[in-house]
């Protein structure tokens, strides 16, 4: 379907356009929100909010051809001032990360799915253990698949910080996940290493 | 019992032991620096000699192994994750709260450049503002500091001017240097046309009412043998009612009628002199 065309109808009040749009990128901003803030419910209604906060700033999308950057970047920053307010009011109970297999796809076998959800669940929580910067580049790169240059753009970072950030935000994601796991020797790098 | 290389365990973890304490007073551990590397090897973007130390590494570390074994599946693994289903009623939710909002319509692609843009983007910041909880509240208070500092601070452009407005509030428009003058003058002309009116509508009422009677009196006297005829009729009719004299009651209710129709006549003979009254 024509993006622009889409886009323009969407800026004139069309609810059919408005309802094609949003379950063209619902998956993504979910997925997005997931990877920010690590929980079912919470993910949910942030990335609800992400699209009413796309609504009614459409007009300020001049380029249609950019669209999902800038769908990418409402979102982006709208999980980070959730993440602002959350670090003010922190929740009252631990986040169950049992939560983030309930929205993974399905496979043609249980076997394989039953695997891919136990490691998409356990990715979510390690996720939430990183630090922000190193988060941010995982959900944005590894899992959004966005250029390095766009990244660069929307995280105010240099090119080359961008690129070495990257390969040592996802070492700090699997070290996260075999801390997590209790790992061989209580971590890969621990004293007993070597 | 004996492993693949054909030393037992023990000799192994000897060995090993043997080896990191020689590294702990060397070089340090071989692992951050393995680390580092891991994302290329996974890529297959390391060659060479950088490859073969980092496998071998693996090979006696267990720890940097079980690494190298979560990167390679997280790799296929990450992607997967770009998308989610959140289920059919999120986009129900999403299109039931943006039905409440406006939608920022607009024709596409045109974005008002200049003041208009800025009158525009204004608009906007406005319409989003108004609808935040908690806004009124806000903007008064910050109307309120504002007012303080124009009014109260020492050097303010508006300081006395409350004071000066409540004593004209408590005076009355006269208390006023230019309103009260201008009060006073537009007061004495709206007299002046309202005794006029007065005047005059008193003047042709008294007029109106003058002719009426007079008229009145002319038709009330050529009536007032008919109206005499008219109740001795009337009298008459009932009383032969009463009687059970229908007949003789029936001519009395007829001379009425002819009385009456008389009487119609010489009220209205003089109507087309007076007009209407």
């Amino acid at each position: 379907m024509d993006q622009p065309e889409l886009l323009k109808r969407c800026r004139n009040g069309d609810e059919l356009a408005w309802e094609v749009l949003v379950r063209q990128h619902q998956g993504r901003i979910c997925s997005i929100a997931f990877g920010y803030v690590g929980e079912q419910d919470e993910a949910l209604d942030l990335a609800q909010e992400i699209f009413v906060r796309v609504y009614n700033r459409l007009d300020t999308c001049t380029d249609p051809e950019k669209f999902q950057a800038w769908l990418t970047r409402i979102a982006r920053n709208a999980c980070i001032d959730h993440l602002r307010r959350r670090k003010a009011r922190p929740p009252l109970h631990d986040i169950p990360a049992e939560d983030m297999t309930a929205l993974a796809g399905s496979g043609p076998n249980p076997e394989d799915d039953l695997i891919r959800s136990s490691r998409q669940s356990q990715v979510h929580r390690a996720l939430q253990h990183l630090s922000e910067i190193n988060r941010e580049i995982i959900v944005l790169k590894d899992i959004q698949g966005l250029p390095l240059e766009e990244i660069s753009g929307m995280l105010d970072l240099p090119l080359g910080t961008v690129k070495s950030r990257s390969s040592r935000a996802r070492i700090e994601l699997a070290r996260a996940i075999t801390d997590m796991d209790g790992g061989p020797h209580g971590g890969p790098l621990g004293a007993e290493a070597v | 019992m004996t492993n693949s290389h054909g030393g037992s365990n023990d000799d192994r973890t000897r060995d090993e032991k043997f080896l990191r304490d020689v590294l702990a007073r060397t070089s340090g551990s071989a692992c951050d620096r393995a680390c580092e590397q891991l994302s290329d090897l996974m890529g297959g973007h390391l060659v060479g000699m950088d490859r073969e130390l980092v496998q071998s590494h693996l090979e006696h570390c267990e720890p940097c192994r079980t690494l190298a074994v979560t990167l390679g599946w997280l790799e296929p693994l990450l992607p997967q994750m770009a998308e989610i289903d959140p289920g059919p009623a999120f986009t129900a939710r999403v299109l039931a709260a943006t039905s409440e909002q406006d939608p920022a319509i607009m024709p596409f692609p045109a974005v008002p450049t200049g003041p208009a843009g800025l009158m525009d983007r204004v608009g906007s910041w406005w319409d989003r503002q108004i609808l935040r909880p908690g806004f009124a509240a806000q903007l008064a208070y910050a109307a309120t500091v504002v007012l303080v500092l124009l009014t109260s601070v020492p050097g303010a452009p508006l300081r006395g001017v409350p004071g000066k407005a409540l004593e004209i509030v408590q005076a009355g428009p006269v208390a006023v240097p230019v309103v009260g003058p201008a009060m006073d003058k537009a007061s004495g002309w709206v007299g002046s046309r309202a005794d006029e009116a007065v005047t005059t509508a008193r003047t042709g009422v008294e007029q109106r009412w003058e002719k009426t009677e007079n008229s009145l009196g002319r038709r009330s006297g050529r009536t007032s043998g008919g109206r005499q005829e008219l109740g001795t009729h009337v009298k008459e009719m009932i009383s032969k009612a009463g009687d059970g004299k229908l007949g003789e009651a029936s001519y009395e209710l007829l001379a009425a009628l002819k009385a009456g129709r008389a009487i119609w006549n010489e009220w209205w003979m003089d109507n087309d002199d007076d007009g209407r009254e």
